[in-house]
This record gives C-alpha cells, structure tokens and sequence, in this order.
C-alpha cells in the first residue's frame, strides 16, 4: 500500500495514534450545526464560526454550570494540548516544500484542515461558551442571568440603568459597594456566589489568552498556523489553477479574495473540497482517515 | 448626533477621542494617548496600545472577553461585539463613544 501525504513528509502512524491518544480529537467532513443556542429573548447567537461549534455535552454543561472552576481547569488543559499540537503543525508546513506541486497542495490542505479543527474542538467548544453570557442553558449564561436578575431589581430602587448596576458589580468599584446596601443579606451571599463564578470564567478567558501568546515573537499562536498555510495554499493554487476541477476555477477568485477565516471554512467544507482534482481530494481522503479517533 | 454603532457595554464611561483601528498588535505604536483603540478584538499583544487609548471598541467579544476585563480593571470606557467597527470607523474620525449606553455617535 502506498504512503499516504503526511508520511512522506515522516508523520508515521505511530506519530499520528500517539496524537490520538493524548486526546486529539479530529472529525470528518466539517458540517454546519443546525440547532444553535437562543438567549431569552429567541435569538440564536450566530457569527461566522458559530456555525461549526462542536457543543458541549449535555452532561458537561450541567458539570460546568455547577462546577465553574471544573470549566476553567479542563479549558485550560485543552487549550494547553491544542497550543501543542497547533505548534506542531506549524513546523510541519516548511517539510512540505520536499512534495511535488500536488502532494504538497494536498498536504497543506491536510494541514489546515487538522488545524482547523482543532480550532474548533478548543476554540469554539470551549471558548466560545465564553461568550454565552445571555444564553441561560449555558454555564456563563446561567450565572450571567442570576447577576441580571439581581441588576434588574437594583436598577428599581436606585433609578438607573440595569447594564450601569451590572458594569459597577463586576468591577467591584465604590458604586458596587453603594449598590450592595440595597439588597437583603440572602441576596448578598448570592451575590457573592454569582460574582465568583463569574470571576472564574474570567480568569479562564484571561489564562486562555495568556497560553495563546507567543510574548517572544509577539504572535498569536493560533494565527500563525493557519493564516500562512492558506497563503502558501493561495500561492499553489495560483500557480497551479488545475489543481481546481475546470468547472471550479472560476469561483476560486471570490473565495480567495474574502476574509481567510470565512474562505479557509469554505475550501475545508465538504463542497469546498470538491472544487478539487480527484487525485487531490484522494489524496486528502487516504490521510484523514488515519486521524479519526 | 448620530448613533454610528452600537454593541456591548464592557466598561462604563463616555470619551471623545479620533479612531485608531488597528489590524494586528505590530501597529500599537499609531495608538496615541486618547486616541480611541478600534480592532477586531484584543489580546496581550495589544496591552501597550490599550493601556495609551481613551476608549476602545471592538468587533467581536462578549462581557468577558480580553478587551472587556481588561478595560473594566483599568476603567477605560469600552463597548465589544460592534460586528463591524473596523470597517464603518475610520482613522482619525473624531467620534464620542458612550460605553455605558453601547453607542458610538459622530461628533
């Protein structure tokens, strides 16, 4: 049996399982979600990259609603393993140069898909549960609407804004402690409660960031991966345009021109891989398969 | 005054300052003392242009986000979650961002 791409370049499989069983986890082909979360008043939360978010399981949401600082331990350990394993993709990109013009192209598609999805399964499982604040049947949303009820009640008595009350709490300034003399001492120690589970996603926020950061290089990480393997991906395909089946290349320019996060989502979905050659998608294929947990 | 944008309110407060968007932390040196900070979202890379800026503004980002935690520790008036301020601000554009309401209007 011939070698796949990525073993041309020495990923054995053993490199590969040994990925695996620390914990990788690699999905294919990257489909879109179709049941988003709703905030209390019927919204879904949608941005570009919402659409592919891996969900917590229901099991870990009640975990993690209850438990904050679990959240803040188990993110902080997968954004540690995907900083690793990013950065190891990184150093992969320069072994390609020795493929030929196609296994190179394919190898790179390789690459950015892994990166991707690894992406995905730190970036936009755990992380963006950050950003749920208005979405109670979320562990941040849970707290976050607590704290509003609270806000709600105080923006009464003191005659003011609800987001002004919210704002004072979190940064714990002089008014905060003016707002707190309107409440009753069970409202108090509730308080006290919501505020510290909050500050814990916060410091998992701030943690993340700080484990994302190479300070040396002033690079973030994450960025440094994938960026330049889409433009060395751009590069190919403009050197090489019948890498693309003919009736594709034609649609490749519109692509190619918009932001990389929305096009690099694109050429990985499943239709995005068929603008490709059948010997390149083969190629894809016979790899990712190895990678599947 | 028209209202430019609107998003999240991060850090209470209101300023008047002329934009700076910034495409990525190696532009920090633009950023001077007041200028409002706009980007897509913050990370420490930007510490340096945050810690210069009189308010900040971003595209992406919830309440807990690098950009809102950092100016709410600071007191630097910021709203996050704009979608699209760098694209609809532009440098040098004198603007009043009022963080507590969420709106950026034209001066």
């Amino acid at each position: 049996m011939s070698n796949t791409i990525l073993k041309k370049i020495g990923i054995t499989n053993k490199v590969v399982q040994s990925w695996i069983k620390k914990g990788l986890k690699i999905t294919y082909p990257m489909l879109k979600n179709k049941i988003y979360y709703k905030s209390e008043d019927g919204f879904a939360f949608v941005e570009n990259g919402d659409k592919y978010v891996i969900p917590l399981s229901k099991k870990e949401n009640v975990l993690y609603t209850k438990f904050p600082e679990t959240f803040k331990k188990d993110f902080l350990k997968n954004v540690r393993f995907y900083v690793t394993f990013i950065n190891w993709l990184h150093k992969l990109q320069p072994k390609s140069k020795s493929l030929e013009s196609r296994e190179r192209f394919s190898s790179l598609l390789l690459i950015l898909y892994l990166f991707q999805r690894a992406m995905d399964h730190h970036y936009y499982h755990f992380d963006r549960y950050l950003v749920y604040q208005n979405y109670p049947d979320t562990p941040v949303g849970y707290w976050w609407s607590k704290l509003k009820k609270i806000c709600k009640e105080l923006s009464v008595k003191e005659e003011s804004n609800e987001n002004v009350a919210l704002l004072h709490l979190l940064s714990n300034d002089k008014e905060s402690k003016k707002l707190k003399k309107y409440l009753n001492k069970k409202q108090q120690s509730e308080l006290i409660k919501i505020l510290k589970n909050i500050k814990i996603f916060e410091e998992a926020q701030e943690g993340e960031i700080q484990k994302i950061t190479d300070f040396k290089t002033k690079e973030n990480i994450l960025f440094r991966t994938g960026i330049p393997i889409w433009n060395e991906l751009v590069d190919l395909l403009k050197k090489f345009p019948d890498i693309l089946k003919i009736k594709h290349q034609s649609k490749i320019s519109g692509i190619i021109e918009s932001h990389p996060l929305v096009a690099i989502r694109l050429i990985l979905s499943p239709s995005g891989l068929e603008y490709f050659q059948p010997d390149i998608f083969k190629m894809f294929r016979k790899e990712i398969k190895n990678w599947l947990g | 005054m028209k209202v430019l944008l609107k998003g999240t309110p991060a850090s209470l407060g209101t300023v008047k300052g002329r934009v700076r968007v910034l495409r990525n932390p190696s532009e920090s040196h633009k950023i001077k003392k007041g200028n409002i900070l706009v980007v897509e979202m913050t990370d420490p890379l930007y510490m340096h242009a945050m810690m210069r800026a009189g308010g900040i503004i971003t595209n992406i980002g919830g309440i807990l986000c690098h950009a809102a935690i950092v100016s709410r520790e600071f007191h630097i008036p910021c709203i996050v979650g704009t979608g699209n301020a760098t694209e609809v601000l532009e440098d040098d554009q004198l603007i009043i961002l009022n963080a507590t309401k969420g709106e950026v209007l034209n001066e």
